[in-house]
């Protein structure tokens, strides 16, 4: 073996040609990994390993990592028995233990030496802009919690301890090896079970424990009776107001609230925290979680202003209770930044996602599930600002962690499937969305089964990528499987989902200008979140708009105008008035004031639209585009062509940018401001852009796409105003035909 | 009875003037033994626990081990050595070869354990990552873990990177 002391000259004596023998052997230190087959690394002190913070010790680990060779942990007598102690009994400290290892704080007694392996980090591991010391930190932190789950696999094993099947369980668990852990979970269960009779408490603990695993890992249905034989057990053991009633009541409520069963799930929230307020101090952690489960469920039921100050102070008490770093100080960030990110806050959600991901990969590791959840959620928030590039890369870190821990056909990587897929279609790019989108599909029907609620959404999913297609038969009858699973299987004809899918079809007959058919899906949808949510729910508000633009479509404006400023009043309610969602309600509201020849009404409310969008998501996101365009399509109906112009001509470099130039958004930006410039008499300069327009449609759309069929028109319109008749009839003609066949003849 | 330590230190005191403190200057890396060739067997690892035992050094650490039992910091304890101080430290033993422990040990012809015959040194198959200094760091404790780690049924936990 080699152990330095013993095999390094250690004198620092210069000879003659400017050699030094120490020197030169230290510089073989990577060769000598290179040859071994192993790296034994001394880890004591156990809670404190001093190795850790020496910059020759990291140097050597990185190395053996790099050359793929084993690594071999020991420690010394007394540190072993510390560490089935540890294992047993300090879960937090475990946590923790390896997130301090900061590489670029590590020191060496002589500074060239530092010098010399931090030049080595930063080269070797820190190509292409990525952080070698964070790199060299999680790769360290990772082998040191393989090593700690090995130790704690071995020692029960060994030791034939229920308890300790139960915390190596949990350690193993708190590593993503689900399947190990759920091995000693159930193993811990039978000891338990034949030590102690089926309802003793050690038996509802353990119960209590799996289920909470199962949950983890997405088996909502096997976990359920668990919970509920473990709460008949504490209740006949305890009573029903001990606090382990409450901490399984609290269990259960908040899978009931992920399962979607809000009404069944309330009422045992508010028992476990009727319990825990009656045993405890406000503040105690366990009040506070169940106050933190409680504002879930209300968010979920959209009761936003009462979920707010339980997510603050869940956050404050988790850092007071457990220090800044804590793994549930990073679940509370994310609640409290996913909140925010719903209220459009997303300066506020922004930092709070990344300090939830900077715990998660210090104390967890870079490839932990929950790595992965934080990657998505601040993914979706990137997508909700229109930063697609900076969204993509995060979601393929995440589709690719989920893949490794949980397989290629795990819901959890559907879910990102889905998430992926949707801001590809959002790109623009549905050739790469729709095999995701598939791939999501057949994981889920393998999953789920044919009626799972789940199979619904992706359904619905992939119906909206070939809506925005044109593929509208391709998607009808997609819509129509969501629905029978959610209304017929599901069995809950006035579930929130079945609204979603109703208005999503009525969206599709809407689109297909069969309005008539679209109407009563969403009045009927528009019923029931009204009856799930109440009257002032932001899907109320949603519902509502759409409603309000089917009704002026068909010319009911009077009718539409209402719904419209009731939409409004909802989100200027539950959004504040500065809410990107409040803009589009004012553009949509402007809209129909304009198409009712309302122009003064109408302009403020676009102004003050565009105002929202710009401040909220930036001068150059796509949303703002689409409110130029609003404002600009006002000003030209007023006549007002130079105060329209570089309007269009803004929100087309906008669409550019963000899509690139063959979109159809671009195609839609060309078509307005082309229809602009004729309106002007500016033909020659009209003329390129419809045709640019036509191009991207038709490859986008295929050439019977009804958008093809609007530049068709306008386009023959501006040729027959040029007295070009024998140009512009074909393409009335082919307008016409493509027109008759998507909504028919009437 | 001491095997390695004590041994080694004689030579050196023989060979090297006590009161210069500084090495003689090793030779050109060209004529040393390959640092692949440096590896050392567990029986040696033995033989010097064994030596630590008898000159009760137990407790002592990594530099103190090199640098003498006077020395307490690594920053500092390549300053403080001092054959004088310290007859029996690494640094003392390698006075007159300006070379490694291996490398003064077979220059000594002090290649296998004089009882059983087992050879002290081998190619490096193993490679030791550990601190010289702090809490913990007792040189006989990482002698033995590392021994135990390596032996047959040892008790080391392995993790294959």
């Amino acid at each position: 073996m080699f152990l330095d002391v013993l095999v390094c000259a250690q004198h620092r004596g210069i000879r003659p040609d400017g050699t030094c023998p120490n020197a030169v052997d230290c510089r073989k230190f990577e060769d000598v990994v290179s040859k071994c087959i192993r790296t034994v690394f001394y880890a004591s002190p156990l809670l404190n390993p001093l190795a850790l913070s020496r910059a020759w010790c990291l140097y050597e680990i990185m190395k053996t990592i790099r050359y793929g060779k084993e690594l071999l942990v020991v420690l010394s007598e007394s540190d072993r028995e510390d560490l089935k102690g540890l294992i047993s009994n300090n879960f937090d400290r475990i946590e923790t233990m390896f997130s301090s290892i900061k590489s670029a704080n590590a020191q060496a007694t002589h500074q060239e030496d530092e010098d010399m392996i931090f030049e080595m980090i930063r080269r070797d591991l820190g190509a292409n802009g990525v952080d070698g010391f964070k790199m060299l930190d999680d790769a360290v932190s990772g082998r040191m919690r393989a090593w700690m789950a090995q130790s704690g696999a071995k020692f029960a094993k060994e030791s034939e301890d229920a308890d300790l099947y139960t915390s190596v369980g949990q350690l193993l668990k708190n590593l993503a090896r689900f399947d190990e852990a759920e091995l000693l979970y159930r193993s811990a269960l039978v000891i338990k079970e034949a030590a102690h009779g089926p309802e003793h408490s050690n038996v509802a603990s353990m119960l209590n424990n799996l289920a909470g695993l199962l949950v983890d890992q997405g088996k909502y249905d096997e976990a359920e009776p668990l919970y509920r034989r473990a709460l008949v057990i504490r209740e006949i053991v305890y009573g029903p107001d001990h606090a382990d009633v409450a901490k399984t009541l609290d269990d259960l409520a908040n899978l009931l609230r992920v399962q979607g069963k809000y009404d069944d799930a309330e009422p045992l929230f508010r028992r476990a925290l009727m319990i825990r307020e009656a045993i405890h101090e406000p503040d105690h952690p366990d009040v506070v979680t169940t106050l933190n489960n409680l504002a879930n469920l209300l968010y979920a039921q959209g009761k936003y202003n009462e979920a707010e100050p339980l997510y603050s102070r869940a956050l404050a008490n988790r850092e007071a209770v457990h220090g800044p770093d804590h793994p549930k100080v990073a679940v509370a960030l994310n609640n409290l930044a996913h909140f925010f990110a719903e209220q459009g806050k997303y300066d506020d959600a922004d930092p709070l996602y990344r300090r939830a991901l900077a715990i998660e990969e210090a104390v967890r590791g870079p490839d932990h599930p929950d790595v992965a959840t934080t990657l998505n959620n601040l993914a979706d928030l990137f997508v909700d600002q229109g930063k697609y590039d900076e969204a993509e890369p995060l979601y393929h870190r995440a589709l690719v962690i989920r893949e490794a821990i949980h397989g290629l056909d795990h819901a959890d990587v559907a879910t990102t499937l889905n998430n992926l897929a949707l801001l590809l279609k959002n790109k623009g790019k549905y050739d790469n969305a729709e095999p995701l989108y598939r791939r999501a599909l057949v994981i889920r029907e393998a999953v789920h089964g044919q009626d799972h609620p789940k199979l619904a959404i992706t359904l619905n999913n992939l119906a909206d990528l070939l809506v925005d297609q044109g593929k509208y038969d391709e998607a009808e009858p997609l819509y129509r499987r969501a629905l029978a699973i959610q209304e017929e299987v599901g069995g809950e004809p006035d579930h929130p989902d079945v609204a979603t899918t109703l208005n999503n079809l009525a969206g599709l007959l809407y689109r297909q200008g069969k309005y008539d058919e679209a109407e009563p899906l969403f009045r009927r949808a528009l019923a029931i979140e009204e009856a799930v949510h109440g009257p002032d729910h932001p899907k109320v508000g949603s519902l509502l708009n759409n409603l309000a633009t089917v009704l002026k479509d068909q010319g009911k404006y009077d009718d539409a105008e209402p719904l419209y400023r009731r939409a409004l009043a909802i989100w200027e309610t539950i959004y504040g008035p500065d809410h990107p969602n409040v803009a589009i309600a004012l553009n949509n509201l402007a809209t129909v004031l304009k198409d009712h020849n309302k122009y003064d009404e109408a302009e403020p409310l676009f102004r003050r639209a565009l105002a929202i969008l710009e401040a909220a998501l930036g001068p150059g996101h796509p949303n703002v585009a689409i409110s130029l365009n609003n404002l600009a399509f006002l000003l030209r109906r007023q006549g007002k062509y130079d105060e329209a112009e570089p309007l269009f001509r803004r929100a087309l470099a906008i669409q550019e940018a963000v899509h690139g130039p063959d979109h159809p958004n671009v195609a839609s930006s060309l078509n307005s401001l082309a229809t602009l410039l004729a309106a002007q008499g500016k033909y020659d300069n009209a003329e390129p852009l419809y045709h640019r327009a036509l191009v991207i449609r038709e490859a986008i759309h295929g050439p019977d796409h009804l958008n093809v069929a609007t530049t068709l028109n306008d386009l023959a319109s501006m040729l027959k105003d040029q007295g070009k008749h024998d140009e512009a009839e074909p393409l009335y003609r082919r307008a016409l035909v493509i027109r008759e066949a998507v909504h028919g003849p009437d | 009875m001491s095997l390695i330590i004590k041994k080694l230190a004689k030579i050196s005191r023989r060979k090297h003037t006590w009161e210069n403190s500084v090495a003689f200057i090793a030779p050109n890396e060209d004529t040393r033994l390959p640092m692949v060739h440096r590896g050392v067997r567990l029986v040696m690892l033995r033989n010097l626990l064994s030596d630590l035992k008898e000159l009760e050094r137990d407790d002592i650490n990594s530099g103190q081990f090199l640098n003498g039992v006077h020395t307490k910091d690594s920053a500092t304890d390549w300053q403080e050595f001092n054959p004088d101080l310290d007859e029996y430290s690494g640094k003392a033993c390698c006075l007159h070869t300006g070379l490694s422990i291996v490398e003064t040990m077979i220059l000594a012809g002090m290649t296998h354990d004089s009882i059983t015959g087992e050879a002290y040194f081998a190619d490096i198959d193993t490679f030791v990552s550990y601190t010289w200094r702090g809490e913990s760091a007792s040189l006989r404790a990482l002698l033995e873990s590392v021994e135990d780690a390596l032996s047959a049924d040892g008790i080391g936990v392995r993790c294959h990177t």
